[in-house]
């Protein structure tokens, strides 16, 4: 069985407790404005370039590309990922994201790192969606079960129910996104509502799932009062079968990796503006939700 | 002007001097004039003679007798990594502001240099030899090396417990009277210094005003009434006479002090011990003293941290400074507690302490002879060596490879290219452009290797040979097991383990070259050897195809097996070829890796090589770990390639470092995975660790604007120093290694 995926990276403190290696599954049912993987939404692969390493010397010329102002412009429609302009370029800045792995071979990869997982770190599947791929990811909670790692799925939540019966078996630890409680809202930021996502989560508290949730913070975008509100009823009214719930600070990392794409970027471009997570964990304790913490 | 120029602190002791009409020679006069006793009975007599006017400072912020190893206004001097020395530029002083005496000191010194250990080893080593260690290939010798006297034996006995043991022995070996009396001779030089630190301390207590320094001042003189005759019997006679020995002894290194002192420290107050823990590291950083070491696991793998351990730990966090080294030695036993304490010291950037491994280094020294409870006696010395405290002379080093010269010389038929043109530095053993297939061409690297390691070799050994003739050291004897015991002299051969240590530099560079070479001059036959030759000889110019194709090979350094295995085996090879070869002091030679601060250097004087290195460029291998840059997989995978080192074959040290982002280490998560990342490359065979927090712009930043930046500190391989001190190659080697962050 092979995967979609895009990267795997080693040494990650914070897909999860300890020391992890995150799998990055390729392919999303949403597209958030502020998404800071954005080479992960499309399932297909892609063609990246990276225009800053680019020093305008012409070796990757082909029908696709034009050199113009020292720089490549690039005719998407034109390319056929052929991939000859990656080896072509010295500076590095051509990539292809996106690959087909074999489930053993990503395994094998996560294997290499077992003498630093210890009790807490482990496996991460994220993405991307990863349960968009539910049998590839099921069988690499499987192969880590037997392993005795600790596994970890960061998820939208919007994906087929059977993907969750899929994988809850092995027992991993969901870390689940809750993205705005408005469903118009929802669907304006992410392309999509969120009632099949809050029906997920509901079904995987009914089960008992150990689950963290996690809150992107996007200045401007979600954090209005009335917003914080909603989401602070919700998150006490749940509060019994979460294990905690993480603000994340937003930052910008995925501007410049959505320009290699030609993809527009919506949301606020300087991460440097403060984002008051403080005042926001504040805001959700007093208002009774206790299990509230910054990431 | 008199007072400046000699930079002299204490005023009685100036005014001593102005005293005396003429500058005297103590030591060499004293030693000259005793030509007809054996030689460590000279040194003694020097020593006696110095011992009344050596200067004995009184640094302000520790007020603790510091001793200096030459009278003040003298020339010539004695020392435990220079033997008898001579300084040409105290000389000229001396003669030009006393142009009257020029003739007398032109004397002494045509009398005094034949002593001189360096004046001695200059002369046995031959031509090719030298031209070696110019060139970078190797060097050897001519240094006397690092030891770690017992301290805790002379805390317990003082001179006068000491008097009664070298009589003991003297009465049981007869043959050795001439070591003995020189044992004698040098613990009456303590006695003489430590009169002087009581006669100063009262002339001072009588001078000063005000009262707490009077005070102080009398409570020296008080306990100097009975040091160093006695032992110590608290903690500030502990560290008073600790401190007046070890600078005597030239500033070296303290070992195992939360051992040899707990004692003291559990009967003092907490104000006392605190105190004295302050005053001892203050004092250390005036003298830049060595390698300190806290912590360890006994012979049972009883973990042995105590109270002590922390002091010291806590106290070296608060202080920020970045001497002595501090060494804390970790076992499965060690305390999370302890764990947890070296991490917020890290994280503070001071890059202490460095964390060695009982598991791995234990099991090293017993193989090479050292029994199973000394073992476990361990402690650092210098930057990162290893020593057996108050047994040893283990040579803290002797000399030091370098692998990537090495290659450079097997690849050019043993010439090299480090100035532009061809330049022969050995004999050739054999052609590379012979070889058939890859095992013959690395078979061909082993020789050139191994020549190099012999060079090093023998000029360590006629360096021993000339240390144990012309540089006996009574008073390291003293306090050293195994010297008075059989009447043999700590430079001849006569403590418990005689050992040696020669290091290696640029073991990744020479096994990635290696590598490249493997996959395209031998398994894909994409370059024939003599392009490749041509090549490096014109340092890649004109040739960039080819130095893109080498240069791109995978290196060392991320998790790949095929690749990692080629640095193991040659460093294996290595470490098994010195314990072959024979100390001059009677143990065998054994191997580990350099601290990163000579990387530079050596990277310098070496020329292109198959790895994609160009001439001229100071970046070689980062001790055991890749070449700076090359390692592109983050920690876990730089540190599973050093894992698959036999690390116990090491017995110097084998220096693993980690540089972190400042933001990521100050986080408990960042603290955490430090830890696990720790324990797993430990638990993996894993020797030493060490660790920068920094973050790249302040590195950037520092770079830019020095002033700015002053108090920046980085780990240079086995010790930290200033940012700023350091040289422009160096600064961008350290900016240039891999910064682990997420």
């Amino acid at each position: 069985m092979t995967a979609e995926i895009f990267n795997i990276q080693r040494f990650c403190l914070h897909d999860g407790d300890g020391i992890r290696t995150a799998v990055f599954f390729k392919g999303c049912p949403l597209s958030c404005l502020w998404c800071h993987n954005p080479e992960g939404q499309s399932p297909a692969r892609q063609l990246m370039y990276h225009s800053s390493k680019c020093t305008g010397c012409g070796a990757c010329l082909c029908a696709a590309r034009v050199l113009e102002n020292g720089k490549i412009r690039l005719d998407r429609e034109k390319c056929t990922l052929c991939a000859k302009c990656v080896p072509a370029c010295i500076a590095g800045a051509n990539e292809i994201c996106g690959r087909s792995a074999e489930v053993s071979e990503i395994f094998e990869e996560v294997l290499k790192d077992l003498p630093f997982y210890g009790e807490k770190g482990g496996m991460t599947l994220s993405g991307g969606e990863p349960l968009m791929q539910p049998e590839a990811a099921a069988q690499l909670l499987s192969l880590a079960k037997n392993a005795g790692i600790g596994t970890v799925i960061e998820t939208s939540g919007a994906v087929d129910r059977s993907a969750f019966e899929m994988t809850l078996e092995y027992n991993p630890q969901y870390y689940y996104d809750i993205k705005a409680i408005d469903p118009q809202k929802h669907k304006k930021l992410c392309g999509k509502d969120n009632t099949q996502i809050l029906e997920n989560l509901e079904f995987l508290f009914s089960r008992g799932a150990d689950t963290v949730l996690r809150l992107p913070l996007i200045p401007g975008l979600n954090d209005s009062e009335k917003e914080l509100e909603a989401l602070s009823v919700f998150l006490r009214e749940n509060e019994p079968y979460y294990k905690r719930a993480e603000i994340m600070k937003y930052h910008s990392f995925g501007l410049s990796k959505a320009a290699a794409l030609s993809k527009e970027y919506t949301a606020p471009k300087d991460s440097a503006k403060a984002c008051d997570a403080v005042k926001w964990q504040n805001f959700l304790k007093a208002n009774g939700a206790e299990k509230v913490i910054i990431s | 002007m008199l007072v400046k120029d000699v930079q002299i602190n204490n005023r009685k002791e100036t005014d001593k001097i102005m005293e005396y009409k003429y500058i005297q020679e103590y030591f060499a006069e004293a030693f000259l004039r005793a030509e007809k006793l054996s030689m460590p009975e000279r040194i003694a007599a020097g020593t006696l003679a110095a011992a009344e006017h050596l200067s004995i400072d009184f640094p302000e912020n520790c007020m603790l007798p510091t001793v200096s190893l030459r009278a003040p206004m003298s020339a010539c001097g004695y020392g435990f990594g220079s033997g008898i020395f001579y300084s040409q530029g105290m000389h000229d002083w001396l003669v030009s502001t006393y142009p009257e005496r020029r003739e007398e000191m032109e004397d002494l010194r045509r009398r005094i240099l034949p002593y001189c250990t360096h004046t001695a080893w200059m002369e046995s080593a031959t031509e090719e030899e030298l031209l070696m260690r110019d060139t970078y290939a190797c060097w050897g010798g001519d240094w006397g090396g690092h030891g770690n006297p017992d301290y805790g034996r002379l805390l317990k006995l003082g001179t006068d417990g000491l008097r009664t043991l070298v009589n003991k022995y003297k009465e049981v070996n007869t043959e050795s009277e001439g070591f003995y009396n020189a044992c004698l001779t040098v613990l009456d030089a303590a006695d003489t210094v430590g009169r002087r630190i009581r006669e100063m301390s009262l002339s001072f207590a009588e001078a000063e005003t005000d009262g707490e320094r009077k005070r102080e001042w009398l409570r020296i003189a008080e306990t100097f009434t009975r040091l160093p005759r006695e032992g110590a019997w608290d903690m500030y006679s502990a560290m008073m006479l600790f401190w007046m020995f070890f600078t005597m002894d030239g500033n070296d290194s303290p070992g195992r002090m939360d051992q040899f002192m707990i004692d003291f420290y559990r009967k003092s107050s907490p104000a006392q011990n605190s105190e004295m823990i302050d005053r001892f590291l203050e004092g250390m950083h005036n003298v830049r003293g060595w390698n300190l070491c806290i912590s360890g696991s006994n012979e049972k793998g009883e973990d042995e941290t105590n109270e002590l351990s922390y002091a010291i730990l806590e106290a070296v966090r608060n202080k920020g400074y970045q001497t002595p080294n501090l060494t804390m030695r970790v076992n499965p036993k060690t305390p999370e507690k302890l764990w947890q304490a070296a991490a917020d010291c890290l994280a503070t950037g001071v890059g202490l302490p460095a964390i060695y491994n009982d598991e791995t280094v234990c099991p090293a020294l017993e193989k090479i002879g050292i029994s199973h409870t000394h073992a476990h006696e361990y402690c650092m010395n210098g930057c990162n060596q290893i020593d057996i405290m108050g047994k040893s002379h283990m040579g803290l080093e002797d000399g030091e490879v370098n692998f990537a010269k090495a290659l450079e010389l097997c690849l050019h038929d043993g010439c090299d290219y480090e100035g532009g043109e061809r330049r022969r530095i050995m004999p050739s053993l054999g052609k590379a452009a012979d070889c058939k297939n890859f095992s013959e061409f690395s078979e061909l690297y082993f020789k050139y290797l191994d020549y190099v390691t012999d060079t090093s070799v023998s000029m360590s050994n006629k360096s021993q040979k000339i240390y144990a003739e012309y540089a006996p050291h009574p008073m390291r004897s003293c306090l050293i097991e195994g010297c008075l015991e059989r009447g043999v002299d700590y430079n001849s051969g006569g403590p418990l383990y005689n050992h040696g240590q020669i290091l290696a530099e640029g073991m990744a560079d020479a096994a990635d070259s290696l590598y490249a070479v493997k996959k395209l001059v031998f398994d894909t036959k994409k370059y024939s050897m003599e392009e490749l030759q041509k090549a490096l000889a014109a340092n890649f110019e004109n040739y960039e195809t080819l130095w893109h194709d080498f240069s791109s090979q995978d290196k060392f350094g991320n998790d790949i097996p095929e690749c990692d295995s080629i640095c193991t085996y040659i460093c294996d090879h290595y470490l098994k070829y010195l314990k072959t070869k024979k100390t001059y002091r009677g143990g065998s030679f054994t191997g580990g890796c350099s601290p990163y601060n000579r990387a530079a250097e050596n990277g310098a004087h070496t020329g292109a090589l198959p790895n994609g290195k160009r001439r001229g460029d100071p970046t070689l291998a980062d001790s055991i770990a890749a070449t700076p840059g090359r390692d592109k997989c983050g920690p876990t995978a730089s540190l599973k390639s050093m894992m698959r080192y036999d690390q116990s074959e090491a017995c110097s040290g084998f220096v693993a470092q980690l540089r972190f982002d400042k933001n990521l280490f100050n986080t408990e998560k960042g603290k955490a995975a430090f830890i696990t990342l720790a324990k797993a490359y430990f638990a993996g065979g894993g020797q030493q660790l060490s660790v920068n927090v920094l973050d790249r712009e302040t590195l950037l930043d520092a770079q830019r604007n020095p002033a700015a930046h002053g108090d920046l500190i980085v780990r240079v391989g086995g010790y930290s120093d200033y940012f700023a001190n350091l040289t422009p190659e160096l600064q961008q080697n350290i900016i240039d290694r891999t910064e682990f962050s997420v």
